[in-house]
């Protein structure tokens, strides 16, 4: 596109004020653009920081949602209120070992019938 | 002297070398072997069975001096193979008693003399085999080995019995035990006074009462075994009869043990 330039009656560039006018405005506005988007990238820069920081904190605390966790088999439910007693070492054994019986009772073969007695063809004659 | 030492020394070797591996393979000779031999022999005497069925079918058919003596061949065969299963059936049986621990030196020893004397008669049975020269021979020799059979059931079933009891009587002994230490726990604690031990002791009772039935059970199965006959016709029915009380005894020892392990939770529980 050709480059129109006006003249005065003195015989003056007119254009050539305009332009810088146009200059210094374009310069005010990348300025303003420039504290714009500063001040937005800082807020931003703040909302995730502060995001990060309460929902790291968060994650750490219990839920208190409402829901209460999935109870895990407690093999001592029937221990409302331990006595003195609860935890003592000889009663422990004791428990532990009419575990074990009870386990083998369990498992004990009562029948044995692997050794049932063979079965035999004891009549053996040559008479129709 | 001199001369003599390495011939002595070499026969030492030798003689304590074959005492050791003799006392090796005895240990190793355990119930699980017993049983794959008796098993490995069974199979072995099915398969002659079926060949005497065979054989004998042909002889009655035939007649002929071929058949004839195929016939011989394999029930001589077959009486063999039934000498061989009871054998090892027994020794297995006689290899199982010796595992349960709770039997009594002298109840096992008499046993093992019975079985013992039980695998004899059936060696010697299958030596005189080899005399036998005809079919009437082996038929006379398989009477006997089946009049024989009827004692052998009556000794099969009565250890049977005692392994079966044998097995109740052991943990008998080790629930009986867990009520004397928990005894003994409860006994101090009623001392130190800071619980109450009357329920315990109350259910103790019970327990000892639950292993008192149990053996009452025991005993009653026993006393089926031990008056069972030879002449019995049906003695799977009375060895049944007995295992069933050996099955109620087993359930009493099952609610002794359930017992204590209620008392162990009163116990851990304040009052």
């Amino acid at each position: 596109m050709p480059i129109k330039i006006n003249f005065d009656h003195q015989g003056n560039n007119v254009n050539k004020g305009r332009n810088n006018e146009e200059l210094e405005n374009k310069k005010v506005n990348f300025k303003l653009l420039t504290v714009f988007a500063s001040v937005f990238a800082f807020i931003i820069l703040t909302l995730v920081i502060i995001t990060i920081f309460f929902g790291y904190n968060r994650s750490n605390q219990p839920e208190e949602n409402g829901q209460t966790p999935t109870p895990t088999p407690n093999i001592n439910q029937e221990i409302n209120s331990p006595s003195n007693y609860a935890t003592d070492s000889a009663l422990l054994q004791i428990e532990q070992n009419v575990d074990k019986i009870e386990i083998e009772l369990l498992e004990t073969d009562l029948k044995e019938a692997n050794l049932n007695l063979p079965s035999l063809n004891m009549e053996i004659e040559f008479e129709d | 002297m001199k001369k003599q030492l390495p011939i002595l020394s070499l026969f030492l070797f030798f003689f304590f070398f074959i005492l050791l591996a003799n006392q090796v393979n005895a240990q190793n000779f355990n119930f699980q072997k017993a049983y794959d031999d008796y098993l490995h022999n069974y199979n072995q005497y099915r398969q002659a069975n079926t060949e005497f069925i065979s054989a004998k079918q042909a002889y009655l058919n035939y007649q002929t001096l071929n058949s004839k003596e195929n016939a011989l061949n394999k029930t001589s065969n077959l009486i063999r193979r039934e000498d061989e299963v009871v054998k090892t059936y027994l020794t297995a049986l006689r290899l199982k008693l010796g595992q349960i621990s709770s039997i009594s030196d002298y109840e096992l020893n008499i046993i093992y003399l019975k079985i013992d004397n039980e695998v004899a008669w059936y060696q010697n049975h299958q030596n005189n085999l080899n005399s036998t020269g005809s079919l009437e021979d082996l038929v006379k020799s398989s009477q006997t080995m089946k009049q024989r059979y009827q004692e052998t059931e009556v000794l099969a079933y009565q250890t049977l019995g005692s392994i079966l009891a044998g097995k109740q009587a052991y943990y008998r002994i080790q629930i009986k035990q867990q009520i004397d230490s928990l005894k003994e726990k409860i006994g101090i604690i009623r001392q130190t006074g800071d619980k109450e031990t009357q329920t315990a002791e109350r259910w103790l009772l019970e327990a000892e009462n639950r292993l008192t039935r149990s053996q009452e059970k025991e005993f009653e199965a026993q006393q089926i075994l031990a008056k069972m006959k030879v002449s019995d016709i049906n003695k799977i029915r009375d060895y049944n009869q007995a295992q069933y009380k050996i099955e109620e005894s087993h359930q009493y020892l099952k609610e002794a043990n359930h017992y204590l392990k209620e008392i162990i939770q009163e116990v851990k529980n304040a009052d």
